[in-house]
């Protein structure tokens, strides 16, 4: 019978996840995921964790318990690096043991360390050490790992090329993938943009060209990954004439952030005509206020077109 | 005579007006929504309508029940309540650059230039300074709200008050009583630790440009008008119909909206002779358990909002 690994649907996940799916169907292994998040899991999710974590973080131990009691293993890498010399928010770093302190009677959780902060080729020993947990050989690991690596430019790429040809506007929503994708924290913020007619540009749809682009405005170099990323999103979005707005999405309690968040706010102040909102969210967060916000907006950007 | 209405249902107070083609006010209503908005809308209806005798061309709604408003009354056009403000204080003053406005519960400022939004910011997590707050301190104190402001005028050395937090605000507010300050300084050291707290807020980071225009229920206190003006070092307005700006700014939005369409939806001021009321459940058909609302005119269902799927979307 294969094994069942379960992956929380938080964080990570919506950045890797068809990766990771393919990496672990390949070591015949059955993958659950616990599924778009709910009330209920957010309301987990707030009861178990600690109260200085910041609202991903909190969801992401209400995914953990979603599945606790359906699975065989737990799949929550202690993500130190993914980029030469960058480092992730401190929260990946400690996410395995933060989970195990604060939920009793778990599955074993595979929690190797992926730390590509030398080279990139340290995956490999990540993903063979993920094998020997579960048995599986060098070739039948590093097959999977290719093939999984496969799914996943093949999954930005089909990313890239959603258009949507009858939107009249194109607003870009600045913000991490585990917010944006999240449809619940993010109250469907995508979906309620192009309901009124605008096409929504992510920092995943960039090109790594594009997103070179950004980050040459840079005064120095960032040694926050996704700190980075959304500071070099912003200034491809600044200086691209086809962005109508931008829209910052931030989560409450989230440190790099209040910081990162900050400091576009202040570039996009100094551009001139550039329409621009941050909306901060949270558990408490009303539905009607996003909805107002969001029309005022879009109003705002087609009063500018007239 | 063609005639505009515009509807804007807040969460402290409901206000009609009514302007004509070249967009002069006609009439103006101020009701208190009581936490009853469908019964304010009736109500205001049923007294807007003795008041007109020509006939309403386009209607428009805004304020948080703009979409309730919206379905009763028949609506042309349906605005959230930043975009209405906006264009009502650029009917109201051409050239416009900064509008604060302060409502029941929540407050905003909206940056223009050239008769064009270019920025916006309201309140998120916090209502202090809004209305509800004064409204409640002034019955504590038991000073009737019209008077308030007055009373801060007339200070001669206001206190400090913490205005970060309207909880904290109020202990203070008691704590300086009990040493003996006089109300007058006391009311006078709550505005301008109201309109710290609003500019530090809501106002952050934003280019607050003269014309100023102070606008909603709290424009009615000259106290917070004087801290504003003394705090930003600009004169600020505050236009003749201050409390239904909403209101006035979505007739406007009323009158394009008809003028484009050609025809009006406005179901006439008869279906204030329907009985509508309201009914939620919560859906249990998955784990977001969302609550859903009915709305019925008499026993027919005609609107339904609230969940996040389409499985209630069909009415």
């Amino acid at each position: 019978m294969s094994k069942k690994v379960g992956i929380p649907q938080a964080l990570f996940y919506h950045r890797y996840s068809p990766a990771w799916k393919t990496f672990f169907n390949e070591l015949d292994c059955e993958v659950v995921e616990s599924g778009q998040s709910t009330k209920e899991i957010i309301d987990a999710g707030v009861k178990l964790a600690p109260d200085e974590a910041c609202l991903p973080v909190k969801l992401f131990l209400g995914h953990v318990k979603q599945l606790q009691n359906q699975v065989d293993y737990l799949f929550i890498p202690r993500v130190v690096s993914i980029e030469n010399k960058e480092y992730i928010c401190p929260k990946f770093m400690g996410l395995p043991d933060m989970v195990r302190y604060s939920i009793n009677d778990l599955p074993p959780i595979i929690d190797t360390t992926i730390d590509l902060k030398t080279k990139k080729s340290n995956l490999v020993k990540s993903v063979l050490e993920v094998g020997e947990v579960l048995d599986k050989g060098y070739w039948q690991v590093s097959k999977a790992c290719w093939k999984g690596w496969r799914a996943l430019k093949k999954h930005r790429q089909r990313l890239r090329e959603a258009k949507n040809n009858d939107a009249q506007y194109k607003i870009a929503i600045l913000g991490h993938e585990y917010i944006i994708y999240d449809s619940h924290i993010s109250m469907n913020l995508v979906d309620k943009l192009k309901e009124m007619g605008v096409e929504v540009v992510t920092p995943e749809m960039l090109t790594p060209q594009a997103m070179r682009v950004g980050l040459s405005n840079l005064s120095k170099d960032m040694f926050w990954t996704l700190g980075k990323k959304m500071m070099g999103a912003a200034h491809y979005f600044f200086s691209n004439q086809e962005i109508d707005g931008i829209i910052q999405l931030t989560a409450f309690g989230c440190g790099p952030d209040s910081l990162v968040g900050e400091m576009i706010e202040r570039e996009a102040k100094k551009r001139d005509g550039q329409a621009f909102m941050t909306l901060n969210l949270d558990e408490h967060t009303g539905e009607a206020g996003l909805v107002t916000r969001l029309e005022a907006f879009v109003d705002m950007i087609q009063w500018e077109g007239v | 005579m063609k005639a505009y209405m515009g509807v804007d249902v807040g969460s402290v107070s409901t206000n009609i007006a009514i302007i004509n083609q070249d967009q002069e006010i006609l009439e103006k209503l101020y009701l208190r929504t009581q936490g009853q908005p469908i019964n304010a809308i009736k109500k205001g209806l049923m007294e807007i309508k003795d008041r007109v005798d020509y006939e309403i061309s386009g209607v428009g709604t805004t304020g948080s029940a703009r979409q309730l408003a919206g379905v009763i009354i028949g609506a042309d056009t349906v605005k959230n309540e930043i975009t209405a403000h906006a264009v009502a204080a650029s009917t109201v003053v051409p050239g416009v650059q900064t509008v604060l406005e302060i409502g029941g519960q929540d407050s905003k400022i909206i940056v223009l230039r050239d008769g064009v939004v270019v920025d916006f910011g309201m309140n998120t997590v916090c209502a202090a300074g809004t209305g509800s707050f004064l409204d409640q301190q002034a019955s504590r104190l038991n000073i009737p709200i019209e008077e308030f402001g007055g009373l801060a005028l007339q200070a001669n050395a206001p206190v400090r008050i913490a205005g970060r937090c309207s909880v904290f605000a109020e202990s203070d507010m008691i704590h300086k009583q009990q040493l003996g300050h006089n109300v007058e300084d006391i009311i006078a050291g709550l505005s301008q630790a109201l309109v710290k707290n609003y500019l530090n807020n809501v106002g952050q980071g934003k280019e607050i440009l003269g014309p100023v225009i102070f606008q909603g229920g709290v424009a009615a206190n000259d106290g917070i008008k004087e801290a504003f003006e003394k705090e930003l070092g600009l004169e600020v307005i505050v236009p003749e119909y201050y409390d239904v700006m909403g209101a006035i700014g979505s007739a406007v939005l009323a009158q394009e909206a008809v003028n484009e369409k050609g025809r009006t939806d406005f179901k006439g001021f008869d279906t204030t002779d329907f009985n509508y009321y309201a009914s939620s459940f919560e859906c249990e058909g998955c784990s977001n358990y969302c609550e859903v609302i009915n709305i019925y005119q008499d026993d027919e269902v005609i609107a339904r909002w609230g969940s996040k799927c389409p499985k209630w979307e069909a009415v």
